[in-house]
């Protein structure tokens, strides 16, 4: 695989100005940054600080005010880059009067692909997005989720090696957004590279090599999610089936060396997680409820 | 066809008016835009380098300016000669199947309804046949153009606004898709839909005339080969026009019976192929009468052709006849005739000169009047059926209604849905009602004389309170002015070139009176005309989408 970067920013800039050519708000200011092959870049930051910005001048659907991006070693504004790259935008900006089978046989047709490539195409991603019952129905008639399914299905008609994500996990129930988390790491493992921008923090954290935070327009932390959320200072021991007597010891043990213990206690799963069981096992079971009659 | 002229296609004028419209409006928007792109790159460098180095970022801003100026041209050109037809094909398919869900063919069921009624509400069933005829074809034509242009008015405009405003055709650019692509499938999608509405409109509006009309069935649409006319006085001299009887619109011109005033009609390419099934050359005529006294009652106004040989000086005449007004009068001409000498010469060899005939008129009623124009004499050639006359008039609603599509995609690009409609409207509406008035204002005729020079000149004499009947000093200045002047008003005559002409669509007066379709006074303009504005249009809309930012706040 190619070492040059997939995505190279220099000094780009974006300010929006009025009918008159006056300046209204600078959304990006001097942004450089690099992505490379194969990586899940994120794009973090709150609203307003220049994420989906940064992506529609990637895209050319913003004309930058200085600077410069290279997508796949051509400028943004080449539209034969977009041979190469999907993109999902933060709402499915889709046709609504098509159905699933027709929207991703007109976005087929716009690249070079033959009917038959098309036909195959649009059957694994209907199939893979889970659209397969309401593939007919018009999109009109879809819920929001149903809808960033089939935005998801669209980005990746052309195979592509750039996948440009804006806010992917926006809309889908907890299911369907551990499926999409699911989704992007699988499509890094067939090597694709991934942008990524959200400000969903979990999401991000959960699958993102690198993330750049950006904060009103300008560029504030660059560097791997690892090395950026690793604490030198603690220590984490997790183990199972620890009788008290164990536990007893490992203190001692700690306060031996001078260490202090801050925690030591029975780890909480995280709602995700917890909500995830429950449909699983649900859909294993039909009938069964998990009731804590206790509770209530 | 009463009162219309059909002019046969100038390709001369009609190249050099386009030639000198498109090259302006072109020098203009490549001024304009060289312009924007070096302000708005010297304003860059001002920013960046600072206030400090003016001459620097003049410079940089120049040379940036102009190179992306070039580039953008370049780029351009290259992207509206180089589409992918897979790519405009799948645009166009999308757009038909938006305007098909978005129950764009309901305008059938409006077509079926005024159908279904029409019958109620034309002509007595007791009248003529054949006086019926042009008031159901009208109907028909009109109907077709009235239901299909809305609907394709409606389509172009609001269709890419509403893509971009509801932001699907941002995802569509992010596909490798032209501008280019997106403009041309758009005006093909609608084209496409428009082109099923007309063609499901025409086979059911000739069925319903056929229906309605069993006549119709067996008619057939005359061909005129139509001359060009002059005229003698009634002392024999040339002269441009006859005498005015008082008509306002003067669109006949009227020669003195029993004196030496003939009208002259010379007509070109008369030949074999111009014969009837008998071997006889028919020439037609549909002449006005106008009476200074009774005269006599029993009788009609009594005039005579006179074919002339104008090189060996033959005269042949015809038996006089009697004016048939308000009908047409048709006479077959016999290849043997006798001359003034009394000597029998050939039509089609002794007459005819270098397939050129020249047929003189004279009144020979005294102190009687007849009143011509040059499409009221013609020859008839070989009859046409009227179903090809009929879809010739319909092929021209189509190019019209293709012309409206261009137009109002192309402002579209620039503009939102309802600025787009108003501005395609006004277009409409002046194309249709206004071009006569913009012909006399831009040209200076009529109650419309120019007085006063040109721009500058007016604008000198309003603000000095100077009469227009006065002229300007001779000097230095009044030359400046009016040397500025001139090419000013040369932009300002040809300024009405900028609006279609949609007389130029409008056949039925052909077909209601039972003429063929002309295909060089009748189809040549329409499809020219339509060619006139598709290029520059798609050019410039192209250019438009291309510096859009879609996603501009």
């Amino acid at each position: 695989m190619s070492t040059e970067p997939v995505i190279q920013i220099r000094n780009l800039s974006k300010v929006y100005r009025d009918f008159w050519g006056r300046k209204k708000v600078r959304a990006l200011n001097s942004l450089s940054l690099d992505v490379r092959p194969g990586e899940v870049f994120g794009l973090l930051g709150p609203n307003g600080s220049g994420k989906t910005t940064t992506l529609k001048l990637l895209l050319g659907l913003l004309f930058p005010t200085e600077g410069e991006v290279s997508i796949l070693g051509k400028p943004a504004s080449d539209v034969s880059k977009n041979e190469r790259i999907g993109y999902l935008p933060e709402e499915s900006y889709l046709y609504r009067f098509l159905n699933a089978e027709e929207t991703l046989d007109f976005y087929g047709r716009l690249f070079k692909m033959t009917p038959a490539t098309r036909k195959k195409r649009a059957d694994e991603l209907i199939e893979m997005v889970g659209l397969k019952q309401a593939r007919r129905r018009q999109l009109k008639e879809y819920s929001k989720g149903m809808t960033r399914r089939i935005g998801l299905a669209q980005a990746l008609i052309n195979d592509p090696e750039l996948i440009l994500l804006d806010e992917p996990t926006s809309g889908l129930d907890p299911l369907g957004s551990r499926d999409m988390k699911d989704l992007i790491l699988k499509l890094k493992a067939q090597g694709k590279t991934i942008v990524m921008c959200s400000h969903l923090l979990a999401d991000v954290q959960d699958v993102c090599d690198r993330i750049a935070i950006l904060y009103q327009g300008e560029l504030k932390v660059l560097d791997r999610v690892d090395d950026l959320l690793r604490d030198q200072e603690m220590t984490q021991i997790r183990a199972s089936k620890l009788p008290p007597e164990a536990v007893k010891e490992i203190e001692a043990i700690a306060a031996r060396y001078g260490a202090k213990i801050h925690e030591i206690g029975q780890p909480q799963n995280t709602l995700e997680e917890l909500f995830l069981k429950v449909i699983r096992d649900s859909a294993e079971r039909p009938g069964q409820r998990f009731v804590n009659t206790s509770a209530s | 066809m009463n009162d219309y002229d059909p002019k046969a296609f100038n390709w001369l004028f009609a190249f050099q008016t386009w030639g000198i419209v498109c090259g302006l409006m072109f020098l203009g928007a490549v001024l304009l835009a060289f312009v924007l792109q070096v302000l708005s790159h010297t304003l860059q460098e001002f920013e960046q380098i600072g206030p400090g180095k003016p001459r620097r970022s003049l410079f940089q801003g120049l040379r940036n300016g102009c190179a992306a100026f070039a580039n953008g041209v370049i780029e351009g050109f290259r992207d509206l000669f180089f589409m992918s037809p897979r790519r405009v094909g799948a645009i166009t398919v999308l757009v038909f199947r938006e305007s098909v869900r978005r129950k764009t063919l309901l305008v059938l069921v409006v077509f079926a309804i005024c159908f279904l009624f029409a019958g109620w509400f034309l002509s007595d069933p007791n009248r003529d046949p054949l006086l019926r005829i042009p008031i159901y074809v009208t109907f028909v034509l009109t109907a077709i153009s009235w239901l299909i242009l809305p609907a394709v008015f409606l389509l172009s405009c609001w269709g890419l606004p509403d893509d971009i405003k509801a932001r699907s055709l941002h995802t569509v650019v992010t596909k490798p898709v032209k501008r280019s692509e997106i403009l041309v499938g758009r005006i093909l999608g609608v084209t496409l839909v428009g082109t099923l509405v007309v063609a499901v409109m025409s086979v059911v509006g000739y069925l319903w005339l056929v229906r309605a009309l069993p006549e119709v069935n067996g008619i057939k649409t005359r061909v005129p080969v139509f001359g060009e006319i002059t005229f003698l006085d009634r002392e024999g001299k040339p002269t441009d026009k006859g005498i005015n009887v008082g008509d306002i619109n003067m669109f006949r011109s009227y020669i003195e019976g029993d004196t030496a005033a003939r009208a002259i009609w010379k007509f070109s390419g008369v030949g074999p192929s111009l014969l009837n099934k008998d071997g006889k050359l028919v020439l037609e005529s549909k002449i006005q009468g106008f009476r200074t006294h009774k005269g006599n009652l029993e009788r009609g106004i009594i005039f005579q052709y006179t074919f002339v040989n104008p090189t060996t000086n033959v005269r042949a005449k015809f038996q006089p006849f009697e004016i048939a007004e308000f009908r047409d009068s048709i006479k077959p001409i016999d290849n043997d005739l006798i001359d003034e000498k009394n000597h029998p010469v050939k039509l089609m060899t002794d007459i005819v000169d270098k397939g050129q005939l020249t047929v003189e008129v004279a009144c020979l009623s005294t102190g009687q009047f007849l009143g011509m124009a040059r499409p009221d004499v013609f020859i008839r050639a070989q009859d046409a059926y009227f179903v090809a006359s009929f879809f010739k008039a319909v092929l021209c609603i189509w190019l019209m209604m293709f012309l409206i599509i261009v137009f109002a995609v192309s402002v579209s690009t620039i503009v939102k849905g309802p600025v787009a409609s108003f501005l395609t409207g006004v277009i409409i509406v002046l194309g249709i009602f206004g071009r006569d008035f913009m012909q006399q204002l831009v040209a200076g005729e009529g109650i419309y004389k120019w007085e006063g020079g040109g721009i500058l000149e007016s604008a000198y004499r309003i603000v000095t309170h100077m009469n227009p009947n006065v002229p300007m000093e001779k000097g230095f200045w009044t030359t400046v002015v009016q040397v500025l002047d001139t090419p000013m008003l040369m932009f300002a005559g040809h300024s009405r070139a900028i609006i279609p002409d949609f007389d130029t669509f409008q056949m039925a007066k052909f077909v209601a009176h039972g003429y063929d379709v002309p295909w060089n006074s009748g189809l040549l303009p329409a499809i020219m005309h339509t060619l006139a504005f598709l290029i520059p249009c798609v050019i410039l809309g192209y250019f438009c989408l291309k510096s859009r930012e879609l996603e501009s706040k």
